[in-house]
């Protein structure tokens, strides 16, 4: 008797799940997750910002050396960016006067959204982040999100009133068009792998690429302008059997201390 | 009113049970931070109390979670519905013993069977909206089996630590052997 007590009490549920399963996907049940997220969504954020002071003082005590060996790393490339940094403001005048004499029309600048990430995304085989900003403030999907002064670190994949969730370009569903700054300009697709790594895939055998080389987005989707910087190359491989080379790359960003980000208006 | 308190005494339980989830997310060094505390308060309520109490519960949770996660609503709550029940099937069926090996084994094929049907319900929620179907290869597996052997054994420590205080400081054997 009990067991048929429970097995109709089982039923009774899985058939109210059912019913509620079609009223979130009308939309309906949107104010009940509102309710319950208002509790979370303010100690999931001082947990994050927590978490990151937490890493960031754990990893200033424990790696002395290497911060020391990144220091003057740091130190040496500054010096060689600073002659990079001329040699581009030189061609940015001539390319000002090339369109002048083109009667070109300047680009109108893209609009962006600032925007504090309160929360990492719950399941452990995605990676993905959740910031304090959605439809409000005219976010959209496949925006491209930015961190510092361009540096693409992910894509919005999913909106709310309040909130979005960022995926990252280390995670495993992750794809975006990407060029190398190498003298043949190749082609490929940035993927990610599980959180572990970046790919750079489907790169041409025939051209060159080598480590240190930078890895730029290509313009070639629609909502992801050109020119965010994603990372650089840290290892090559060219397999004599396989119709393209692939990289591996190290992306530009700390993609596990991320905090602030910029949701770049494209759409 | 006392249905009213507890309806918000089980709804504030739901909302601290994923706080502790971020907590570990966000606190916990790799590979602890790991553990799916979601289905070790699940899966120790199931134990201590009843099958439908618990199955209940998991409704706001998803809808909770549902906002800290790119997948559907339904993929991760049926996931958790399914790996209970069929759980629970073989724990008030077949091992009925209830011992702390057991809990080890029930709680990793629970584990197992919660990354199957999450796997199979999200991928159906893809192929339904046309998008693509994705395999899990390399790294999946190697996160995956770090995440059920850690929720196994924190599930198996926390129910042999709770069975020592709800056997040895339970009143109600004194009660009980007074009466006699």
């Amino acid at each position: 008797m009990t067991g048929i007590n429970n097995k109709k009490k089982v039923v009774f549920f899985l058939s109210v799940f059912i019913m509620l399963i079609f009223f979130h996907f009308f939309g309906w049940l949107d104010f009940v997750r509102r309710g319950l997220r208002t509790v979370v969504v303010p100690v999931s954020s001082f947990l994050h910002k927590s978490g990151n002071q937490i890493k960031n003082a754990y990893s200033y005590f424990s790696g002395n050396d290497e911060f020391f060996k990144n220091y003057s790393q740091c130190l040496s490339e500054s010096q060689s960016k600073k002659f990079l940094e001329s040699k581009v403001l030189i061609l940015e005048n001539e390319k000002i006067e090339l369109e002048k004499q083109l009667n070109f029309k300047e680009k109108k600048s893209i609009q962006s959204v600032g925007a504090y990430v309160i929360g990492k995304g719950i399941e452990n085989a995605e990676k993905i982040l959740i910031i304090n900003a959605g439809i409000e403030k005219g976010i959209k999907v496949n925006q491209p999100v930015i961190t510092g002064d361009g540096i693409l670190i992910g894509k919005i994949i999913k909106v709310d009133a309040e909130i979005s969730s960022v995926r990252l370009i280390n995670d495993n569903q992750s794809k975006i068009a990407a060029v190398a700054l190498n003298k043949d300009g190749s082609l490929g697709v940035v993927e990610g792998g599980y959180g572990l790594s970046v790919h750079m895939n489907f790169i041409p055998r025939n051209e060159t690429i080598l480590n240190g080389d930078k890895i730029v987005t290509s313009g070639m989707e629609n909502e992801i302008p050109k020119g965010l910087l994603i990372g650089a190359i840290a290892a090559v491989k060219n397999e004599l059997y396989q119709p393209f080379q692939q990289a591996i790359i190290v992306p530009s960003a700390d993609l596990s201390k991320i905090y602030l980000v910029s949701v770049l208006l494209t759409n | 009113m006392k249905a009213v308190l507890r309806f918000v005494f089980w709804l504030i339980i739901c909302e601290l049970v994923v706080i502790v989830q971020f907590f570990i997310i966000d606190f916990f060094p790799y590979p602890f931070n790991l553990i799916n505390f979601i289905f070790v308060f699940l899966f120790l309520l199931f134990i201590f109390t009843t099958v439908v109490k618990t199955i209940w519960l998991i409704i706001p949770i998803s809808l909770i979670l549902e906002s800290f996660s790119s997948s559907f609503f339904a993929a991760g709550s049926l996931a958790f519905f399914f790996s209970l029940l069929i759980v629970g099937f073989l724990l008030f069926k077949f091992f009925t013993s209830h011992s702390g090996f057991v809990v080890l084994l029930s709680s990793t094929l629970g584990m197992i069977l919660f990354h199957v049907f999450y796997f199979l319900f999200s991928n159906a929620i893809n192929v339904a909206q046309k998008k693509d179907f994705l395999w899990p290869v390399g790294d999946f597996f190697k996160e995956s089996a770090w995440e059920i052997s850690f929720t196994s054994l924190f599930i198996t420590t926390i129910y042999v630590l709770l069975l020592k205080f709800n056997r040895r400081f339970n009143p109600s054997y004194i009660y009980k052997n007074e009466k006699k």
